[in-house]
């Protein structure tokens, strides 16, 4: 008990002093912050292996138990959007043909996916996401549909771009 | 719980309450706890001056040397300035000036002075005029001669005859305000006087004389001091001035609103005389009017302090001047009488302080050896607060730029210390993200600008028009500023082109202020 006292006194003591040598001071201080805006994301795991596939046929990453988590690394609100691309071979269509091909993203969880009304990748951006928090997280599910026809058989990049956007308030 | 117990208790809790309250460390940022401090007071100070060459007044006279203010500014009461007789001549001296700054909050001027009195004997002449004390009329006794066409006062005895009868003719008083005594002297009444005698009448003796007594001023009698004296000598049967002398013993004043009563009588024996006592009549010579010679009277000397400001003459009330010993009187002004504002440095090195005595018998005289002037003044302060005191540029972009006017956060920055300041501005190399961005005049990779705008005295509703790009180093903000006056300041920040560090940074503004 005494030394709490004592520490008590001190400290009171010292706080006092240093309180009174402040009332001399000639200098105010504005203090005063900023931060830089980052826009960063990042997929999770960032990679899908559709396998070998028969011409027009669907395989979605919910079939490869591999759905995408895509996370806002920047420090503001974010829009995740999205694109994909024609690969080697094939065209990124709608719908699928001759030499051309379906990538269809969702959203959801694999359960309350309709591939069907799905919205197809195109090579332009597309609105995946919108006012995603700092850290938070949006889950990316793709449906691949292979052409009905094709002369190449050789292993296809069909990357898809996530890019992410400062949230406009 | 008993009382160790309870004192220990209060004991911790005191503590930490002055330690909350001392403000280290700070418990809260905003809204700040402790409260910032708003107000500064430092403690009074005094400042003695004293004179240093004459004034504008050298009229007493010296004793010590010849030189009026350094007699009065050695502190040594063998030597100073001294007045005799008049009321006046003025003395005043000039102070020695001073480069001392603050806040002033009054001046005191002393003298220090003591009073020499000789014995002036005055002369009473009986008025017509009358003053009514305590329901009753008295004729008035005043210092100065008759001032009217007179008045004659009669008694005529009685047919079957008066015997040793005093009869009074009238009741004389003198107010004893200011008057510290009557000394012992002899005095002379003088009787302007005639009688006749009527048919039938006789004359067998007859004088004039008094009585003399101290009336108080709800009429009642203080003392009665003697009665049936100063015995006239012979009346006549044409006018004539009779006189009788009485050896007045002496008298302290116990009240200043007491009066000196001479009641006038005639004392005779006789049948159908008529006795007349003539009073107050200006055609008279002084040597033939009723009237009492030879009363001392002592007034105290008396003199008020002199300042001279503004080349303006002010006085204080007038004080006693001790006989006894060279005391210390005094007057304390708050502020300038001339501008009825709070006194300035210039005003005290142009001030100057004297006196002037305002009673003086003729013979008496006023000495002062020493003046001198307190100034009680509060030591300059220089402080400055910015009020809010805090700016959240928030996130932004690379290479872009945000100001408090976009925030509609103007800062401004108030002079708290008690003197005319400068303010001055400085930012710093940001930090506290991990890296530091370099305070510029143009922004860069890791390198920010931060800008500041005098609002007061500029247009900063356009950024960058009379924006300043701020730098480690103080620039000048604005100069000049009174007490109490403010300069509103806006800021814009650019952010660096790129970065690697997008935490927030520290980019705080100081604004410094000094005395000029």
């Amino acid at each position: 008990m005494k030394s709490l006292i004592a520490t008590l006194c001190t400290l009171g003591v010292v706080g006092m002093v240093i309180g009174a040598a402040v009332l001399g001071a000639t200098e105010a201080t504005i203090t005063a912050t900023v931060t830089v805006q980052n826009i960063s994301l990042s997929v999770s795991d960032g990679s899908i292996a559709y396998g070998v596939l028969p011409t027009g046929y669907s395989k979605s990453t919910c079939d490869l138990n591999d759905t995408q988590t895509v996370t806002n690394d920047g420090n503001v609100a974010e829009d995740f959007n999205i694109k994909g691309q024609n690969s080697q071979n094939w065209t990124l269509g709608s719908t699928p043909g001759s030499e051309v091909y379906v990538h269809k993203f969702a959203t959801s969880s694999c359960e309350y996916i309709n591939w069907d009304t799905a919205p197809a990748l195109t090579t332009s951006y597309q609105t995946m996401a919108t006012n995603v928090a700092q850290n938070a997280t949006t889950t990316l599910n793709l449906r691949i549909t292979t052409p009905t026809t094709t002369n190449h058989y050789t292993e296809q990049d069909v990357s898809v771009t996530v890019m992410a956007a400062a949230h406009q308030f | 719980m008993n009382f160790n117990k309870f004192l220990k208790t209060f004991i911790i809790f005191l503590l930490v309450f002055s330690w909350i309250f001392s403000g280290w460390p700070q418990i809260w940022k905003k809204p700040p706890i402790p409260p910032e401090v708003k107000e500064i007071k430092a403690s009074p100070d005094t400042l003695i001056l004293r004179p240093n060459a004459a004034g504008t007044y050298q009229q007493w006279s010296t004793f010590g040397d010849t030189v009026h203010w350094s007699l009065t500014s050695d502190q040594n009461d063998n030597t100073g300035v001294q007045v005799t007789g008049t009321t006046t001549f003025k003395e005043t001296e000039n102070l020695a000036d001073t480069t001392q700054a603050g806040t002033i909050n009054s001046v005191t001027a002393y003298m220090r002075a003591k009073a020499s009195s000789s014995t002036e004997t005055y002369t009473l002449y009986a008025h017509q005029e009358t003053v009514t004390i305590g329901g009753t009329s008295y004729y008035l006794l005043k210092t100065t001669s008759a001032d009217a066409a007179g008045t004659t006062l009669s008694y005529t005895s009685a047919s079957g005859g008066d015997t040793n009868l005093r009869k009074l003719f009238g009741k004389f008083v003198f107010q004893l305000s200011d008057v510290i005594s009557i000394p012992a002297s002899t005095w002379t009444i003088y009787y302007r006087q005639y009688y006749s005698i009527g048919a039938g009448g006789s004359l067998t003796s007859a004088h004039y004389d008094v009585d003399i007594l101290i009336r108080q001023s709800d009429g009642t009698v203080r003392t009665t001091i003697a009665t049936d004296v100063a015995t006239s000598s012979a009346l006549t049967t044409s006018w004539s001035t009779a006189t009788g002398t009485y050896a007045f013993p002496g008298y302290t004043v116990v009240d200043p609103t007491d009066y000196l009563e001479i009641d006038f009588y005639v004392h005779e024996t006789s049948k159908k005389v008529t006795f007349n006592l003539r009073i107050d009549d200006n055609t008279l010579a002084l040597t033939d009017q009723t009237r009492v010679e030879g009363i001392n009277l002592d007034y105290p000397e008396k003199a008020v302090i002199l300042w001279r400001t503004y080349s303006t003459d002010y006085e204080s009330s007038a004080t006693t001047v001790s006989r006894t010993a060279f005391t210390d009187y005094s007057e304390t002004r708050a502020v300038n009488p001339y501008t009825g504002q709070a006194w300035t440095w210039d005003e005290i090195n142009n001030l100057e302080i004297g006196a002037r005595a305002t009673q003086l018998g003729s013979a008496d005289t006023i000495q002062v050896s020493e003046f001198w002037i307190i100034v009680d003044y509060i030591p300059p302060t220089v402080s400055v607060s910015v009020s809010d005191g805090a700016i959240d540029y928030g996130i932004m972009t690379t290479n872009a730029s945000k100001s408090t006017i976009d925030l509609n956060d103007m800062q401004t920055a108030t002079n708290d210390g008690n003197v005319t300041e400068n303010f001055n501005i400085k930012g710093q190399d940001a930090t506290g993200a991990g890296c530091t961005w370099t305070l510029a005049s143009t922004n860069g990779v890791d390198q920010y600008v931060h800008q500041f705008c005098n609002a007061t005295d500029y247009d900063c509703s356009n950024p960058p028009t009379n924006y300043v790009a701020l730098t480690t180093t103080y620039q000048t903000l604005k100069t000049g500023i009174p007490p109490n006056g403010t300069v509103k300041i806006h800021l814009r920040l650019i952010t660096p082109t790129q970065t690697s560090c997008y935490g927030q940074q520290s980019v705080n503004v100081t604004i410094q202020a000094v005395q000029p």
